[in-house]
Order: C-alpha cells, then structure tokens, then sequence
C-alpha cells in the first residue's frame, strides 16, 4: 500500500471471513422459533395435561394456544412459499434459513395429529 | 463372549433382510430426482438434470439447490417402500416436471419404474391452459424448424451410471465385476425408445429400458395437477404432437459428483445460423454427441422438444437368455412395443401406488378427525402434512464412503499425542436428511426427531436407519471400543463437494443429544399399549401383531449393548469435574465471535457461560443424559419381560442400574442446577452477569521506520475517547510496534464482543431452550413446584412466548437476536 507517497508493506490483516456458513454468524439459536424443541415443548404440556396435578388446566390452555400458533405458522408459510423452513421468525413467523427443510420441521405432523 | 456373538448374529439377519426389502429407493437426497441401489461399493444410480427454453447445459438442474431457487418441488407422496411422487415447479426456467418412482413387485415386472411427466410452466401452475400459452404453444409447433435448433426446448437427460462415489479406488470398484453399459436405440428414433444395459457384480445383467412419448398439450396436464386420474381432462382435438429430439451420450470413468461438468464438455453447440447466432448458442445448447465409448460407466438420454412430454423407464434384471441372444440382433431393437409395455405398467402401478399412499396415510395418521383453531383440518392442510411427511421420507438416503475422524489418538504407536484426523473404515449410512437443499446427509441428533414420525409409518425403516447409525460406532479401529458416533456423517464425493475441507473432520472428543432414545421410547411405549390390546379379531392379524412383536424384540436385542455403550460414552466422557455434572466438549474457539459456540449440543450459538472452560456445567447435557438412563432402563425391563431364568435376571439386574443412575443424576440436576431465587435449571460456570456487549473497529496503523502496516481492533469507547482528545491525548488506540494511526477499515467488519467486569462462576441466566430441558424430557414429576417458573417463563411475552411458537431464547436477553460475527441477514432472499 501506499502512503504519502511511500510503499509500506501490509503486516497481516485481521478481518477474517465466513466460507461454511453463506449467512456468516448470524443469529441462529437466539429467538427464533425451532420446531423440533417446539415439539418436545408441546409433548411435554400434553402429558401434564393428562396427568392430575397442580397445573392441568393451565397447561392443557397453553397446550392449544401453542399447538394452534405452530400450526398457523408452519401451514401458512406453507401455503405462501411452497416450503417449510428450517426455523421461523418469532416476529412476524416468516420462514427462515434454508428449505424445504423436512427433517425435524415434519414433525408438524405429529402436531396435527397430537400423536405424541 | 457368546452374549456379544449373539448380538452380532441378529443384527446381521436384521440387516441381510433390510438389504432386501430396501435394496432400491430414491436415495439419492441431495438431486432432484436420484435412484440408487443400496450396494456397495458399487451401485446403479439413475436420475435426472434438466433446463428450459434459452437455457444450455451449463443452466441444468440437478442437485437440489437454494441457488436455483425452484418455486416449489419436493415429493407430495412417498411411502418410502414403494411409491413416491414430486412435483416441480421450475417457474424461472419454465418447465413443470411430475417425478413418479415406483418400486415394482417381482422379477418379471422387474425392479422399479419412473415416470417423468415434462410441460411447460405456466400452464400447469395456473390449473388451466392459459389462452396466451396455448397460442404461444401452437405458435412454436407451426414453427417446426426453429423448434429444432433448440431455443424454445426443454431438455430432460436421463442418466444411468454404475457409480463408485465413496469407493477407495473408483478404477477398482469398477473394473470389479462391472461391464461397461451400452445403449439400444431405435435408430430412427421414431418410436422413442432405447434399452440402455449393464452389469455389476451384486445386481448381475440388468437393462433399463426406456419410451419417450410426446403429448398434446392439454390431456396429461390435467392429471399432473390433481394427481388423480382425468377428471376434467377435455380431448382436444388431435393435433400434430411437436417432434422429440433425443441424443445420447455415454463416458467412461465417470464420477456422477462430475456428470454435469462432463456434460458441459459434450454438448454440441446448435446447428448455427449465421455466425452471430452462433455466437449465441454457445453455451447454451445441450444436444449430445450420440456416442458411447467402450466401457461407459455413465449414459445420458437427452430427450428435448418444445411441447409436453413423458419418459417412462423401468430397470429390470437381464435373464442369461437374453444375455446369450446378444445385442446385434435385430429383433432385440427397442420399438414401440416396448413403449407401450412399459407405459401400460407404469400407468397400473404408480395408479395403485398413489391410492394406496391416500388410504394408508389417512388411516396411519387420522388427521380428518382433528383441527385446529375451532375447525377441522382443510384438504390443503391435510395435503401439507402428506407433502412434509413424504419429503422426510423420500429424503431418506444411502451412502458409503469413508469420513474424516479427529482425535487424539495417544495410544497410537509411536504417536506424539497430539491431534490428528484418520479417515474412517469405508462404512455406510441409511438415514434421512434435514433438508435435501441444505444439509442432505446425516445429523445424528436431527435423526431422533425424524424417526420419532418415521417409526409409526415403517417400524423396519427405523429400524435400519437405527442400525446403521450405531455401526458407525465402529467407524475406525482407534474409536470403535469408545462408544462415540459421528456428529455429522458426509460419504463419499457427492457429500463431501458440499462441506468445505476444514469442517468434515468428526472429533473423537464430541458428543451430540442422544435423541434416537426418544425414538425408542416412543417404541417401547406403543408396543406396550398394543400388547395391552387384545383384541385383535382375525387369525392373520393376530399373526402379524406377533411377527412384528418378534422382529421389535429382534431388534432390541441387536441394539442393546451398543446403546448402553454410547450412553456409558456420554456419561465418562462428558463428565465435568463436580460429580454428577456434565459438560459439552468442542465450545469453539471465543476469537472474533461474541461468544464461543456449542456445536456439540446442536443449539450452536445459544449462549453459555461467558468464559468457556473446565468448571462448566450444562444443564441440557445432564437432562439427555439422566434420559438415556430411563430409557436404558426400561429398555433392560422390556427385555426382562421376554426373557427366562438367567438372562431375565440379568436384564433385570441392568434395569435397575439405570434406574438407580438416573435417580442419582435427578438429584444432581436439583442440587446442580437448580436456581431458587432465579427460579429455574440453569448452565453453571465462569461467567459475567454485569457485563456488556460493545463493538470494536478495525483501524490500519503504521510503523514509520519500517513502512509496515497492520489492522487492529479498537473498542469503540476507546475510538471515541481518542477522538475527543483530538488524537493527541493520553489514548492511543494504535501498539507500539505500530505507533501510527493511518485510517479506519470498512464500517461493515464492526465486531461486537461481550465483556464483563466481574467474572465468577456462578449460574448462567440465560433463559431459553437450554433452560427448559427438564421440562421437555419430562424428567419433572407433574406436581413439582419448580415447573411454576417454566411454565411462567413460556407463557410470558417478554421472554419465550411470540405468537408464532415458543423462542429459542428469551426476548428479554442481552443476546436475544445478536449475531455471533458479522454476516449478512438470515432471512433468505426468497
């Protein structure tokens, strides 16, 4: 490089690169909403929900608050991008990363058939 | 001794039987459309590449691609065994596809068929014949000779190849009872068929034989898009169906990781017309060479033409009769005969196929009978659910190769003790895959999950892939007594092609959530509800509950050591120095990210204690652990419910080690990781509460003497600060060695970092995923107060809950949202 008209030679340079990842670093299991977790989440109100205790009925309500904000989530954004995704936006639940992502984002159908 | 022996004896009938029953499917994941023989090292793979009108060669499709940005594909139907069927929508290079695979029953009808439906875009998507397409259309066949040359075609290359991706030596596995394809074509090409025939040493002489036929326009388009017969489909009146061109090519020493490459390389350019068309052309055109050296491990059939068409083929076993009869005679010319067979089977099978999907999946998972939100579940609803579980299933894959493993391996003779990577055994994998695009190989925390919907659909598919899994246990002689398995397992070229050098190695030293147990819990627990049921009516139902409570017991046995040594793994390995406490390995290296990832336990960037180190301990860890241990448990009780004298003691016995181990490890998770005043389990470690996240600069600074630069980070708080004192003040923001400040870098490489004052161990507050695990293994009896503060962490919207599913980590984070180092944004552009 060059200053004040003078040749100086670069030492190193520090500012490193992303080759995995095309996305860099950027956030990945920092909110955004995962569905194999959500799954066990839903699995787990379920059996408080069939069991006697001190929590049933709060559970079992936040069970179906729950299962119904997936499922509009993961169905919708199928209907509008033809996908499903690899995780969903927890601001406004639009698909994110890469798709179609039919590993753990499958389990929609368990959700739909409360099989758990 | 003999007890190890015993294993091994059920695991290979399991297997011998699997290799049957599963010797042909699409496993090829990570193309469009690839089928594979489950053999090795050697298999016969078929598939396809395609691309549209003013597109080339170099355009084609055939690895499933973000980058391609396809409007929509995946499979709609697939049972996994038997049927499958895609639909493609290509809306950027105008061209629909509808891919059928169909898994034929016995020799005569022979191995399988597929069925490639080709049309052009708009008309397919929009459900009706678009009157400006039509014309369009009619406008290009009235055209007959620019339709030729190419522009206005789509192209469809149906490849066969003997491929020996994955093999040690590609020229050996090749010349290792394999003979070279050839191709019968019918030589004026008029009624589109060709016989393309090998040999290898597994599957013998085998012929694929293949009938182009074109459409008119409007017939087949209807079926294409409902799926389900004619309905609605009008004869139009029989115009002239445009002209198919078909070449064929064939190489020899071919790698299918290269197939698109080498295509490139042969097609010939369009006939040119003028020398400034020509110009044009290049690149662009895809025709083929019609040649087929000696010994081709590869042939292409491109199939091109400007209207709708179908491809059938069927890969079927060459009798020793036919093969005596040779190849020269003239009466073994494909003709449109052999079209007609072959369209004839295909339409009887995919037809059987696609109604049996409907009738088993509505009775496998009767969603008809749930709903959300008030309501029943839409058809579009319950077609999704199809579309997601038949894109898991189809995804699933066969590879074989070999994978890097890094470790130290100490023991090794005369070994300095440091880290090196090995390549592994060659070894196999049959598993799904998280997203054929993305990730089309094998995770093996992602593969609990897609056995947890798998199993109820195949319980024998499960058991595969479960088996497969823990072979690679066994993945080389330095780690098989270990007890470890690859995180991420990449064979051969194809998967390797797609994973940059430095992140293939496996590392000896890391774990990931045993969530497979998940799975076989969810196994245990059905089989122990149906065995409750007796009321199966018939004789044959009867029978076949019992074959396949036999093959389940089969199969536990199989796995029972292996499982038990992987859990023993997890639980010395993973150990953390207070006893009972357990920590991830392999947290990444802290420079220039914010925070130090945690690959090992699949959430990668959720953040942990601020300083990695020794006296970590994680809460997730110790959760899948204290799991692995119930199940274990109840694994030895199951099979001590089927076992007598010695051996059901001796299973009993292992029953209650675990049992006791998980009760131990129950109280270490409360005495751990428990937080009253935070209310919650919580990571435990050197760690800054008070700290906070600032941003850095990069600054070029100079040495006068010597003319040498080099870049530096520079808080912000500093920058500013030696700013205000207008650079000639106390501050200095360049080294010594480096004293001159020439100019700050691109704004875009600003670093953030997390810093705290005071550093201590104590509990790691970072509410999220990791904080709910004892919660979402159930390992919480119902009436435990200490569910309050979880169940109140979900519910509320400043922390977990959004309205669109629970969040990874609390909004109410200092980390919630901020990226690891810079990147560009995570949405995807589509």
């Amino acid at each position: 490089m060059i200053v004040g008209g003078e040749v100086w030679m670069l030492n190193f340079f520090l500012i490193c690169c992303f080759p995995y990842c095309p996305l860099g670093d950027a956030p990945y299991w920092r909110g955004y909403v995962w569905i194999n977790a959500n799954y066990l989440i839903l699995r787990s109100l379920w059996h408080l929900t069939r069991t006697v205790g001190p929590y049933q009925s709060e559970a079992k309500e936040l069970y179906t608050r729950l299962r119904d904000a997936l499922l509009r989530t993961i169905l919708g954004q199928y209907q509008t991008t033809g996908y499903f995704w690899e995780q969903y936006s927890d601001v406004d639940g639009q698909g994110m990363r890469c798709h179609p992502f039919t590993g753990w984002t499958a389990l929609v159908l368990n959700i739909m058939a409360e099989d758990f | 001794m003999t007890w190890l022996i015993f294993n091994l004896y059920v695991w290979q009938v399991l297997t011998a039987q699997h290799n049957v029953t599963f010797l042909w499917g699409t496993y090829q994941p990570g193309q469009y459309f690839g089928v594979k023989s489950r053999t090795t090292p050697a298999t016969v793979a078929a598939g396809l590449l395609w691309h549209g009108p003013e597109h080339g060669i170099a355009d084609a499709r055939s690895e499933c691609r973000q980058e391609d940005r396809i409007k929509k594909y995946g499979w709609t139907q697939h049972d996994g065994r038997h049927y499958g069927r895609q639909v493609i929508n290509d809306a950027a290079q105008n061209v629909n596809l509808v891919t059928e695979y169909v898994r034929l029953r016995s020799e005569e009808e022979g191995y399988w068929g597929a069925r490639i439906l080709v049309h052009p875009d708009r008309q397919a998507t929009d459900g009706v014949v678009d009157r400006e397409v039509a014309t369009k259309g009619k406008k290009a066949q009235s055209k007959k000779s620019e339709g030729l040359s190419g522009k206005d075609q789509r192209a469809v290359f149906l490849y066969v190849a003997i491929d020996c991706d994955g093999a040690v030596s590609a020229s050996n596995c090749l010349e290792n009872g394999a003979e070279g394809l050839d191709i019968l074509i019918d030589r004026r090409k008029r009624s589109g068929a060709a016989f393309i025939r090998g040999k290898t040493s597994d599957l013998g002489d085998f012929t694929l034989e293949v009938g182009v036929t074109s459409l008119t326009a409007t017939v087949d388009i209807q079926r294409d898009i409902s799926g389900s017969g004619a309905d609605g489909a009008k004869d139009t009146p029989p115009d002239s169906p445009p002209a198919l061109s078909i070449t064929y090519w064939g190489g020899a020493n071919v790698l299918l990781a290269d197939l698109k490459a080498r295509l490139v390389g042969e097609a010939r350019p369009a006939p040119p017309k003028g020398n400034r068309q020509a110009q044009h052309n290049r690149g662009k055109s895809s025709v083929l060479p019609d040649e087929i050296p000696a010994n081709s491990n590869v042939v292409v059939l491109r199939v091109a033409s400007s209207g709708s068409f179908q491809i059938d083929a069927r890969l079927r076993p060459r009798t020793p009769q036919e093969r005596e009869k040779g190849g020269d005679d003239d009466d073994d010319e494909p003709g449109s005969e052999d079209v007609a067979e072959i369209e004839s089977l295909l339409d009887r099978t995919t037809r059987r196929g696609l109604e049996e999907f409907k009738e088993r999946f509505a009775s496998v998972f009767p969603l008809s009978q749930h709903g959300y939100r008030g309501r029943n579940f839409t058809s579009e609803e319950i077609e999704a659910a199809e579309a997601a579980f038949s894109n898991l299933i189809g995804g699933v894959g066969f590879f074989h190769g070999r994978t890097p493993i890094r470790g130290q391996f100490e023991w090794e003779e005369g070994g300095s003790g440091g880290t090196r990577v090995l390549d592994s055994f060659p070894t196999s994998l049959f598993s799904a895959v998280p997203s054929r695009s993305f990730f089309p190989r094998g995770f093996l925390w992602d593969e609990g999950f897609h056995q947890l919907i798998l199993h109820k659909w195949d319980s024998e598919l499960t058991y595969d892939v479960f088996l497969h899994w823990l072979s690679n246990m066994h993945a080389h002689e330095k780690c098989q007594d270990l007890g470890w398995i690859p995180r991420e397992i990449a064979l051969g070229e194809q998967a390797r092609r797609r994973i940059p050098a430095e992140f293939l190695p496996q590392d000896v030293a890391v774990a990931n959530p045993p969530s497979f147990l998940l799975t076989l819990e969810d196994m245990l627990t059905l089989s122990g509800a149906s065995a409750d049921q007796c009321e199966v009516k018939d004789e044959d139902g009867r029978r076949s509950q019992i074959s396949s409570m036999s093959r389940q017991s089969d199969f536990l046995e199989a796995i029972q050591d292996r499982l038990e040594r992987w859990v023993l793994w997890l639980l010395s390995s993973q150990r953390g120095e207070k006893l009972g406490s357990f920590r991830w390995r392999g947290r990444g290296d802290p420079k220039e990210k914010l925070m130090a990832t945690t690959f090992a336990s699949g959430l990668d960037d959720f953040p942990r204690a601020s300083e990695p180190g020794p006296e970590e301990r994680h809460v997730d860890l110790l959760c899948w652990i204290i799991k692995g241990c119930q199940i274990l448990s109840q694994l030895a009780f199951e099979r001590a419910a089927h076992s007598l004298g010695e051996a059901e003691k001796v299973q009993q016995k292992r029953g209650k080690k675990y049992a006791t181990v998980a009760e131990e490890l129950l109280g270490a998770l409360d005495d751990l990781h428990w937080n009253e005043t935070l209310g919650g389990y919580f990571d435990y470690g050197m760690h800054s509460e008070d700290g906070y996240i600032g941003e850095t600069y990069p600054v070029r600074c100079g040495n006068p003497t010597s003319k040498t630069v080099t870049n530096v980070r520079v808080e912000r708080s500093i920058l500013m600060q030696w700013d205000d004192e207008g650079g000639e003040g106390e501050t200095k923001i360049c080294p010594p060695d480096f004293p001159t400040p020439l100019g700050m870098l691109s704004q875009e490489a600003t670093l953030e970092y997390f810093r705290g004052p005071e550093i201590a161990a104590q509990h790691v507050p970072r509410r999220g995923y990791v904080t709910l695990f004892p919660l979402l293994l159930g390992l919480l009896p119902a009436d435990s107060h200490r569910i309050r503060p979880l169940l109140d962490s979900l519910k509320d919207p400043a922390q977990l809950w959004s309205p669109y599913g629970i969040r990874s980590l609390s909004a109410s984070d200092p980390f919630y949202h901020k990226e690891n180092a810079p990147g560009k944004s995570s949405r995807s552009a589509d």
